[in-house]
């Protein structure tokens, strides 16, 4: 296996889509290969980054705003 | 932008959980049960218009847009499912709407963000690791606003994506039927959007592994 074919196998991986001898083949180059270890290490923190990102729920004036304006607007019709 | 608060506060809970005759007050058009939908879920569905559109005028409009046209059909809601699952298609419509209207502007090609291999399939070259994902790394970058940066810096169709799979946590299928494509074409474009994060988020990241 290359890098190459390592790294278009992460998506599936992350997913739990790997069959069992892509599993092997995937934890047979990552044994030998530290920049894969690294890109991958990476690939899965910017899955939890955005994931965190997206579960963040942050106060905010504008959205007050704007949910009222359109309140307003339904009202005017 | 300074005087923004930056504690973490959920938004006002929807009070169908509570009331079960929520559903039919909203279907029969009660003026009361639409403003507490719009209290509850106006703060939930512009984050996901923003990170969508890239443009808080525009992301506002398609919220408003999205909220007005919802109360005209309101009678057409069926209950079936939470009323964010019934706004959430509505306001990924009208951003994408808005998206393809403007289908002009520039925008970086995904290629150009991927990493790099030579002919024999290695990586070009080998880059710094990251430190640990713990709250405090995701909240310094949140701070400095660097995953909505990077998510700015992807192609729109691509940005969809990623946003409605890993900010919104829906599943692939969900994301396929929302944008209209296959279920390949949208592991494909998550694939290659999260590549290309990693390499944008690079810039705050690598280098400050400890």
């Amino acid at each position: 296996m290359t890098c190459r074919e390592l790294v278009d196998r992460l998506g599936a991986e992350l997913e739990g889509l790997l069959s069992a001898p892509e599993r092997e083949a995937v934890d047979g180059h990552l044994a030998v290969c530290p920049p894969c270890r690294v890109f991958r290490e990476k690939y899965q923190a910017t899955v939890a980054i955005a994931r965190a990102a997206g579960a963040r729920e942050t106060e905010d004036p504008d959205a007050a705003r704007l949910a009222r304006e359109i309140l307003a607007a339904r009202e005017r019709g | 932008m300074a005087d923004r608060p930056d504690r973490s506060r959920p938004s006002p809970a929807l009070p169908c959980a509570e009331d079960p005759r929520f559903v039919d007050r909203l279907r029969a058009g009660d003026a009361g049960a639409y403003e507490a939908m719009a209290l509850a879920l106006v703060p939930r569905m512009l984050p996901l218009a923003r990170r969508l559109l890239r443009d808080a005028h525009e992301a506002e409009d398609a919220v408003q847009e999205a909220f007005l046209s919802a109360w005209r059909a309101v009678a057409r809601f069926d209950g079936r499912s939470a009323p964010i699952a019934w706004m959430r298609p509505i306001v990924v419509n009208a951003a994408l709407a808005r998206m393809r209207r403007r289908r002009s502007r520039p925008e970086r090609k995904i290629e150009d963000l991927l990493p790099r291999f030579t002919q024999d399939g290695r990586h070009e070259r080998a880059s710094a690791a990251w430190p640990a994902v713990t709250p405090r790394v995701v909240e310094a970058l949140e701070a400095k606003d660097e995953v909505g940066r990077a998510l700015a810096e992807l192609p729109d169709d691509h940005r969809a994506v990623v946003v409605l799979r890993d900010l919104e946590g829906l599943e692939s299928r969900e994301v396929a039927s929302l944008l209209g494509l296959s279920d390949d074409v949208v592991r494909q474009r998550l694939h290659r959007a999260r590549q290309a994060m990693v390499r944008i988020l690079d810039g705050p990241l690598a280098g400050s592994a400890s």
